[in-house]
């Protein structure tokens, strides 16, 4: 009995003591990992952490690349449509005491009328403004404007006087349509240097402004003075007789307009500079009349 | 509870509304009118960009949007008209604000900002179908 206990107590005792020599065996290994893994965790700390630096520097630079070009952006000089558009609005506005557009006036119904006009004549897609104005200074102009696209002046004293109709005040808004195809206002107002210009930018330069100025005073020098010369009406006038000779309703009333236009510059003072600006009607209709043979 | 009961009858009443229509003023300059007319007064001059919220009449339709009508908008405390075709439904790219510092030179005075508002109701406009 005694024998049995004695060997069951060293038995416990001897698996007690091996036990506790492997925990410890154990935990040695698992502190050896630890230590291990402390010093590839550094190292893995530090990766991620130049990793992340190099992140937010890149997306700092890239920031401030895309502000500066913002900012070099802004100094961008609108392309030619949006510049011609631009300056004839500008040129309108500041001449409004000039032009007196800013009236009341009844509604012509010039809007529908000219647009079936330009599509029977196989002009689509044209968008047009027309700005009436109340004066016998200006008579009739295309200005220049974005793309195809067309910005009418015209005169009601001038309409008024002549009594014409929807035809007739289509037709002189299309001779004003030609001229404006054939770059004739625009070659005119254009500057030296102003076509380099267009489209390009102005970042650290110093913008030259007299070359704008330059622009809305030729604009007053064409529109008020100086017209345009025998050749360009010629030029226009063989484009209208191009357009219009295959109708003939378009060709009657043309011609019809051309006399109306001479009589009233032979017959009213008001109208005696209007040859300096669109020479002559008279000249025009000889153009445009058929040459007699000599038989 | 009871402060919980206080606080919903003060908020303010939650109106049944449809969707609320806003728009872009697309040209230069502008003015928001008295009246559907290019002759009433000018309430409000408008710049391009500017965002207006349309009206919607008491059945809780928005007033009739098309090209050659006018429209009823609300900007800022004003409520006016302008015409139709001078809205859009995304905000432009507007000249002023593409080319600032070209625009910049030009030194606009107020006054001409005022009559390049008038110049877009005196314009006639049309355009010939497409093709």
């Amino acid at each position: 009995m005694f024998i049995r206990f004695s060997l069951i107590l060293l038995l416990l005792t001897t698996f007690s003591f091996a036990g506790d020599r492997l925990g410890e065996g154990r935990k040695k290994a698992d502190a050896e990992i630890f230590t291990d893994f402390k010093a590839i965790k550094e190292v893995l700390e530090n990766d991620q952490l130049s990793n992340n630096v190099k992140k937010i520097q890149n997306g700092r630079i890239a920031q401030q690349k895309k502000k500066l070009n913002k900012e070099i952006k802004s100094y961008d000089i609108p392309g030619k449509n949006e510049f011609w558009k631009f300056m004839s609005e500008l040129w309108v506005v500041q001449n409004i005491s000039k032009l007196k557009w800013n009236f009341e006036k009844p509604d012509y119904g010039l809007d529908d009328y000219f647009a079936r006009f330009l599509e029977d004549l196989g002009y689509y897609e044209i968008k047009f403004k027309v700005l009436l104005l109340d004066t016998s200074l200006v008579t009739h102009f295309a200005l220049p404007t974005s793309g195809r696209d067309a910005l009418f002046l015209l005169s009601v004293p001038f309409i008024r006087v002549m009594d014409l109709s929807k035809l007739e005040i289509s037709i002189l808004m299309l001779e004003d349509y030609m001229r404006s195809n054939l770059g004739q206002f625009k070659k005119k107002v254009t500057p030296k240097g102003l076509t380099e210009l267009l489209g390009s930018n102005f970042y650290k330069k110093k913008l030259d402004m007299g070359i704008f100025n330059g622009v809305l005073q030729n604009y007053s020098k064409l529109v008020f003075n100086t017209g345009f010369n025998f050749e360009e009406q010629f030029a226009v006038t063989k484009q209208m007789q191009g357009m219009l000779h295959g109708k003939l309703k378009y060709w009657k009333s043309y011609m019809t307009l051309l006399g109306k236009i001479s009589n009233l510059v032979k017959g009213n003072v008001v109208y005696k500079d209007y040859n300096k600006i669109y020479p002559s009607p008279e000249l025009q209709i000889n153009w445009l009349k058929p040459k007699k043979e000599i038989l | 509870m009871k402060t919980f009961l206080v606080l919903l009858f003060l908020m303010p009443p939650i109106a049944q509304s449809g969707p609320i229509h806003y728009l872009y003023y697309g040209n230069m300059y502008g003015h928001l009118h008295q009246g559907p007319s290019s002759y009433s007064d000018s309430l409000k001059s408008l710049t391009c960009g500017d965002r207006v919220q349309l009206i919607q009449d008491k059945s809780g339709v928005t007033t009739e949007f098309s090209r050659f009508s006018w429209v009823k908008i609300k900007y800022g405390p004003n409520e006016g008209f302008i015409r139709a075709e001078f809205l859009d439904k995304s905000k432009p790219k507007c000249f002023q604000a593409k080319y600032i510092k070209f625009f910049n030179q030009f030194k606009i005075e107020l006054n001409d900002v005022f009559t390049w508002g008038r110049l877009y109701d005196q314009y006639v406009t049309g355009s010939s179908k497409v093709r």
